[in-house]
């Protein structure tokens, strides 16, 4: 136990194995005076994984001194089944709100019933950065990013060619999915596409974050 | 529906110098009754008759559910001399406002003691969540009215833990525009409970729960420092922050606790954190 770290009972063995599915949590270290530490949360790892997904429900199972109420981010077991077996992907669909843009990708081919094809782009997902309110009550965001691969159509480099304004701030969901899983079960979250920029050729980054355009203006 | 202003469009009648004035909210109860004894909510005068007559005073968008008493230079009414034109409808939006027959005078304060919506029981995480869905998401997309992406359990249960403290609130939206964030951190500010955004992409709340039965290991938070998500619990401060501020909260009588008692001893000219921590818009009494 590391100075100053309060002591906590020794996890069971099934925690003990499921935080090994726990990537080590990155901790920002802020300089002092900004106050504001910020917590990463690892999510997600490029397709086919290197390393283990995290299963956030393990994660909890792991750090038993996170808040009960943040038990909302918890993947559902058989989520979490599936991400042990290894058997998710990733599915993205942006949207504008005159829905003109809809764009669906995914880490494989995939078809919706509902929604239809989804493309096979999707590279990889971030980790998702977040922390509660700092120490002035200040709401603090959240947003995590995303690799998109071109194909040879360059279909997502006309759309910020031709149509960007249908791009910035339009509607974003997320999910991670898996075919052992009810739809109902899988993952998702719900916000906005913040920022995009060709990072390497052929791949664009994407940043997704909240929606938290209305908060900003007065009213 | 978005805070409308008030405008010539809307209060053809009114004065010039209150256009452009926001259409002030009034949620809980506002009762000067043994503080000021002179009305808690200011009303803004919308309406004067040409040639004159009748003049209106506006104290709030949406229904009020009781415009209680009205003041006159301080002075109770004793509810004669004005009409109670509650829901007020204008440009398509329900106002709670009232007529006098004569004109009381220009440069007479008129204030009323009114209780407004979301009183029973006192619900300040109801009251968070009726002004994000309706003032700062409202119209939001210029299309059908859009519900704020509130986690409406996490709201619920924060309210639970406010409601088992006692805790109260009234709050006052006055004539001028705020910015959401801001909205926001009073209220945190003001009930010890933190918003932050879920994995979901929805606005939740975070109760600072203290309550017997927590202990630290068992979930409970040592203070702002270490509530953020995912990190370990460490009793290792900033040798900078170490004299800055020292916090005890506490309820009265842990098992009669009326509300949430917080004893701050804190240098305020030191670091980021001064006065405006002390204050508290969303706390019963603050504007009367």
């Amino acid at each position: 136990m590391s100075p100053g770290v309060l002591s906590r009972p020794r996890p069971a063995d099934s925690a003990v194995m499921r935080a090994q599915w726990v990537r080590p949590v990155a901790r920002a270290n802020p300089a002092p005076g900004l106050r504001r530490a910020r917590a990463v949360r690892m999510l997600g790892e490029p397709w086919p994984p290197t390393l283990p997904y995290v299963a956030i429900s393990a994660l909890l199972e792991a750090t038993p001194y996170l808040d009960a109420s943040l038990s909302v981010v918890s993947v559902s077991s058989a989520l979490e089944a599936a991400i042990e077996a290894g058997n998710v992907y990733w599915l993205v669909t942006l949207e504008d709100s005159s829905a003109v843009l809809s764009e669906q990708y995914a880490e494989t081919p995939y078809a919706s019933a509902a929604r239809g094809f989804y493309q096979a782009r999707l590279a990889s997902v971030d980790a998702i950065e977040t922390a509660a309110g700092d120490r002035r009550y200040a709401l603090e965001g959240l947003s995590f990013g995303a690799q998109l691969l071109e194909g040879s159509d360059q279909a997502f480099s006309r759309i910020v060619a031709a149509r960007p304004h249908l791009l910035r701030n339009c509607a974003a969901t997320v999910w991670l999915a898996s075919p052992d899983v009810d739809p109902n079960g899988w993952w998702s979250f719900v916000g906005k596409l913040l920022t995009w920029e060709m990072g390497t050729p052929g791949a664009w980054r994407l940043r997704f974050g909240v929606d938290d355009l209305p908060l900003r203006r007065k009213t | 529906m978005p805070r409308p202003f008030i405008t010539r469009g809307n209060w053809p009648l009114a004065q010039p110098d209150v256009f452009g004035l926001a259409a002030p909210i009034v949620l809980g109860t506002f009762d000067s009754v043994g503080t000021t004894g002179t009305g808690a909510v200011p009303g803004i005068r919308v309406y004067v008759a040409d040639p004159p007559g009748a003049v209106r005073y506006l104290f709030s968008l949406f229904t009020l559910d009781e415009i209680s008493r009205v003041y006159v230079d301080g002075v109770d009414t004793a509810g004669v001399g004005w009409t109670d034109l509650t829901p007020l409808i204008v440009g398509g939006c329900d106002y709670s406002a009232i007529e006098f027959a004569t004109d009381p005078g220009a440069d007479v304060a008129i204030t009323a003691d009114v209780v407004g919506p979301l009183t029973p029981g006192a619900l300040p995480c109801a009251q968070l969540a009726f002004l994000l869905d309706n003032v700062v998401y409202g119209t939001y997309r210029g299309t059908a009215l859009a519900a704020a992406p509130l986690d409406r359990s996490a709201f619920a249960d924060a309210e639970l833990y406010l409601a088992a403290l006692r805790a109260e609130a009234s709050f006052y939206l006055g004539t001028d525009p705020v910015v959401g964030f801001d909205l926001i951190r009073d209220w945190s500010l003001s009930t010890g409970v933190r918003a932050h955004w879920t994995e979901q992409g929805l606005l939740a709340l975070l109760p600072d729960d203290h309550r017997l039965g927590l202990t630290y290991v068992e979930g409970h938070r040592v203070g702002p420092e270490e509530s953020e998500v995912n990190q370990r619990l460490s009793l290792q401060y900033d040798g900078a922050n170490l004299l800055e501020r020292v916090v005890s909260r506490f309820l009265y009588q842990p098992a009669e606790g009326s509300y949430f008692f917080t004893l701050t001893v804190q240098e305020t000219s030191l670091g980021e954190v001064g006065q405006e921590q002390f204050d508290r818009p969303f706390s019963r009494g603050y504007a009367t």
